[in-house]
């Protein structure tokens, strides 16, 4: 035991001489590990105020925007669309509400995340537009009708301020239509009231279809 | 032993060769290899910040349910943001954190050096013979720039062993309990990074109980109990309830048994693959030694046996998984070299010779290579770029201001998700019906029969080849390129 103890305190006193690193190289450590840290602090402090809007980008189309009537928020006609949220965890992305098909598969819709309390949707126009009308397909025209969303408004907006309003309450059809009449409108807003704890407690939508005309000039 | 090694060159100037060795590995990886090794790097630990930053992305089934904790996706959102403000997105930021990853890796060579120190009793040669094993281990090398958690736990858990056998070897040292705290934070860190690393907890307890150091043994546990403590606060700010993540991960990976839905392996599944397919011989080369001397350096032994048998029992079994162990497999390895090439002493020639000690160093030294060797040509036979064909595919079809959706040949979970994409589109598993689909108008794909299937598609023109895969484009013209009510 005793000559363990001694062999003990031999290799203590060895081990703790095992490597004096230079100065030189203690400092260059000492401010590598330093700057990674704050780096690291830095990023870490912006990643957590994130709090981005989800937004569809600009589609380039090599078509000029026509002049006639058409479906103003297709993205073919360079719309872009915000949402509150959407099904990240199926796929259900915000450009298949404004894709245009008429016979769309399963995934091919927008649908938001149960956890989303307050969901919303807004197609922002290429241009603004005279707007005449706004009809969507929500999920009983292809889905079990129970699926179907029931109360929302719909709103013209002209630099965020509403110049028209539709707002429906207990809806059944699974492809409402709504006449609207706004003037230079530079989107259409639509937003939901969705119960918890109902079959209903997502929003699905297949398409929003805006009938409109856009302006001769740019904004 | 003294600060100066064999060749004359001092001790510090060995661990930093060791490291540059090291950082040589790594670069030959990250040169040779892209891609990925298993999709959880993308979308377990990336894609989730990459969602928190930009609002979109495609997570999986994990993070509806809290399977998962923030920490580590956390860590990755602060290294996107960097990357970020260097001006790299897509495939240039999964470049940069896999070189960021292979770059902390390096800090695997000054452990390994304390390890080693600590289990030769003081002895700076054998921590120069670990750190340039662990240094230059291929499957290091080859895990290194991945987002994996293992290589998180990798790090975290032989730091944590090499202060604990610190601890071991030289009780007396100052600042114990604030040493022993330290090694119980180590172990909470990788237990939060990967919760089966928890395997690695009970051997320290349990030793120092058994040495009768309840003060350090009370120091580990509140270390520990911090840390759990701190993932039981960040689960209750993200999840909504405290160790949200920790609870449905055990209860479904053992209550549900859901481990076994992701694939059922034979026991031997470690040793098979892990040991034989990786290290060939090698894998004797390594295991004979640490046995035939195993009283020397039984914690180690028992370090990596106990997580072996431990991991063995989990029916999913990944090689990943084991990557934690080798470190101590290597410190048992060359412990039982060195003391096995002791028997140099017994050659007459040698016995009063100024030589005998760099013969024995470099006996064991070139043990340490022959593995190494043997590893190299045993992990080349792992995939060096699965993947890294889509994920270039995605990145450069993200650039293209005119991409309004996007079919790739895999399942959803196979790809770069929208990390590499980085454009808020629809993207979807290659689907001849969705081809007609109007807002699918860009096509990555690499399988024969889809590639057969394009070529005879006269909408679709081929415009970029990145290794594998081929990008389509839809051509102008063809199914509305114009408003079609």
């Amino acid at each position: 035991m005793k000559k363990d103890e001694v062999a003990e305190a031999g290799t203590q006193e060895h081990a703790a001489r095992a490597v004096v690193w230079p100065r030189f190289m203690r400092r260059a450590a000492r401010v590598l590990a330093g700057a990674y840290v704050v780096a690291l602090i830095t990023g870490a402090a912006v990643f957590l105020r994130r709090q981005p809007i989800i937004a569809t980008p600009v589609i380039e189309t090599h078509a000029a925007l026509p002049t006639e009537w058409t479906n103003v928020a297709s993205f073919q006609a360079g719309s872009t669309v915000r949402v509150s949220s959407f099904d990240v965890f199926r796929s259900h992305h915000p450009l298949f509400a404004v894709d245009g098909e008429e016979a769309p598969t399963a995934l091919m819709k927008w649908a938001t995340l149960a956890r989303d309390s307050r969901p919303w949707l807004e197609v922002r126009f290429a241009r603004p537009a005279e707007v005449r009308r706004v009809e969507l397909v929500l999920s009983g025209a292809f889905e079990d009708a129970a699926f179907t969303v029931r109360d929302y408004s719909i709103q013209c907006l002209q630099n965020g301020r509403a110049v028209a309003r539709a707002q429906v309450r207990a809806n059944r059809e699974p492809r409402p239509a709504y006449p609207m009449k706004c003037i230079a409108a530079d989107s259409v807003r639509v937003d939901f009231t969705v119960p918890r704890g109902q079959r209903v407690d997502v929003v699905r939508l297949y398409e929003i279809v805006v009938w409109g005309r856009f302006s001769s000039e740019g904004p | 032993m003294t600060q100066r090694a064999p060749v004359g060159l001092p001790v510090w100037l060995w661990v930093v060769l060791c490291g540059a060795v090291g950082a040589l590995v790594r670069l030959y990886y990250f040169d040779v290899k892209a891609g990925i090794h298993y999709p959880d790097e993308i979308f377990q630990y990336v894609e989730p910040p990459f969602h928190k930053i930009h609002g979109f992305a495609w997570l999986p089934w994990e993070y509806e349910r809290g399977v998962r904790n923030w920490v580590l996706p956390g860590y990755y959102g602060a290294l996107l943001e960097l990357g970020a403000g260097l001006g790299l997105s897509g495939w240039g930021l999964h470049r940069f954190l896999a070189l960021q990853n292979a770059a902390l890796s390096l800090l695997i060579v000054p452990a390994g050096f304390r390890l080693g120190v600590a289990v030769g009793r003081g002895d700076a040669r054998q921590g120069v013979l670990l750190a340039l094993a662990l240094g230059s281990f291929p499957l290091f090398g080859y895990f290194a720039p991945h987002t994996l958690s293992e290589v998180h736990g990798l790090l975290l858990t032989t730091w944590a062993y090499a202060l604990w056998m610190e601890q071991v070897a030289f009780p007396d040292h100052h600042g114990r309990c604030r040493k022993a705290c330290l090694v119980g934070i180590l172990l909470g860190a990788a237990f939060i990074v990967r919760y089966t690393l928890i395997a690695f907890v009970p051997l320290v307890l349990l030793d120092y109980n058994f040495r009768v150091r309840f003060r350090e043994l009370f120091a580990a546990t509140c270390g520990f109990g911090a840390m759990v403590l701190l993932l039981g606060f960040i689960d209750k700010l993200t999840w909504g309830s405290f160790l949200h993540s920790f609870v449905e991960y055990a209860d479904y990976n053992f209550i549900e048994g859901g481990a076994s839905e992701h694939g059922v392996m034979p026991r031997d599944f470690y040793w098979t693959v892990a040991f034989g397919e990786r290290l060939g011989f090698g894998a004797h080369l390594l295991l004979v030694p640490a046995c035939l001397v195993f009283w020397r350096h039984w914690r180690m032994l028992l370090s990596w046996g106990i997580v072996l048998a431990v991991f063995s029992m989990i029916e999913h079994k990944e090689e990943r998984f084991l990557l934690s162990i080798w470190p101590f497999v290597w410190a048992s390895a060359i412990s039982g070299a060195l003391a096995l090439a002791d028997g140099l002493r017994h050659v007459r020639r040698l016995a009063r010779s100024r030589y005998l000690a760099p013969l024995r160093a470099g006996a064991v030294a070139l043990l340490v290579v022959c593995v190494c060797v043997l590893s190299f040509y045993g992990t080349e036979k792992l995939p060096m770029r699965w993947k890294a064909g889509i994920f270039r595919a995605q990145s450069w079809i993200g650039q293209q201001g005119d991409a309004s959706g996007v079919l790739l040949d895999d399942p959803t979970h196979l790809n770069g998700g929208y990390f590499l994409l980085a454009r808020n589109i629809p993207q979807a598993s290659f689907d001849a019906d969705l081809l007609s689909r109007r807002v699918f108008n860009y096509v990555a794909v690499y399988e024969p029969w889809s590639l057969r299937w394009m070529g005879r598609n006269h909408d679709f023109a081929a415009v970029a080849r990145f290794e594998d895969v081929t990008v389509y484009r839809r051509a102008a013209g063809s199914t509305g390129d114009a408003p079609r009510r």
